[in-house]
């Protein structure tokens, strides 16, 4: 596995079905803008304890867009979830107390509505904190722009080109599960990751 | 003399070729910013054989200019 420390972003995301439409959107982008987003999902050695795994990952990215956007109750056990505020907490932690790789860390905050956080998490405020108003178009931007503002890399593409390419990916990727023979709701992260990344090489 | 070289022969030195911020103008466009990206790999591999993934690509593009 290639590990280079200052083109990793970790994602930090709710897994779920509602929430693919903004997590796919986040892949793109990231891989659009020439860096390899990483997440507990690219894992699947089930003999891994998986705060580990978080861990390992958090410890090779730089870079990390936290969404704290899921804040309902679970509908079967009426609780909240709680892995994306720790998670948020052991990046700011290895920032905060890591050593001179892990202080370089920065962090993008995404929730779906600007001072919505205040409420429930305002501990994080001075942070930068987004908001995505649950919209793909609008996640795109914000990365986008956050991505070219904290690498200050010119090379990064203008966030309607990187959003007009994602529509054309998206349009096709059901034709491309079809010729792989791979059902689209089977396509697990590291499937998606790489035919992003080779959709993206074949259409420059 | 370019726009890219600076005339040192008066200080007896050789020509220089100028920074880019020296040759663009702010809000110019300077061949920078149209370099292309590096794209960067996954962490992991897919289930996938990375050749069937370039082969349903290659077969939906040509399928797209042929439209």
């Amino acid at each position: 596995m290639q590990v280079t420390y200052t083109r990793n972003v970790f994602l930090n995301c709710p897994f779920d079905e509602v929430y693919q439409l903004i997590f796919q959107a986040i892949i793109f982008t990231v891989f659009d803008c020439g860096y390899t987003p990483r997440c507990s999902l690219e894992i699947e050695d089930s003999s891994e304890v998986r705060i580990d795994k978080i861990i390992k990952v958090i410890s090779e990215c730089k870079f990390g867009i936290h969404d704290i956007s899921r804040t309902e109750l679970d509908k079967d056990t009426n609780l909240p979830r709680f892995n994306m505020p720790l998670e948020l907490g052991m990046f700011l932690g290895a920032k905060r107390f890591g050593n001179d790789k892990q202080e370089k860390k920065a962090c993008l905050i995404l929730d779906k509505a600007l001072y919505r956080f205040q409420i429930f998490i305002s501990d994080i405020a001075g942070q930068d904190i987004q908001s995505h108003k649950n919209d793909d178009s609008e996640v795109i931007k914000v990365v986008r722009n956050w991505l070219r503002n904290v690498s200050g890399r010119v090379t990064i593409p203008g966030g309607k080109e990187i959003l007009r390419r994602y529509r054309l990916f998206k349009m096709e990727l059901s034709t491309l599960c079809e010729k792989m023979k791979l059902e689209i709701d089977e396509m697990v992260f590291n499937d998606y990751t790489n035919i992003v990344f080779q959709w993206l090489k074949c259409n420059p | 003399m370019t726009k890219y070289t600076i005339d040192n022969k008066d200080k007896g030195q050789p020509d220089r070729v100028k920074a880019p911020k020296e040759i663009y103008k702010a809000g110019e466009e300077s061949p920078a910013s149209r370099r292309k990206r590096k794209l960067m790999p996954p962490a992991r591999p897919s289930r996938i054989p990375e050749k069937v993934i370039i082969k349903a690509i290659e077969e939906v593009i040509a399928q797209r200019s042929s439209h």
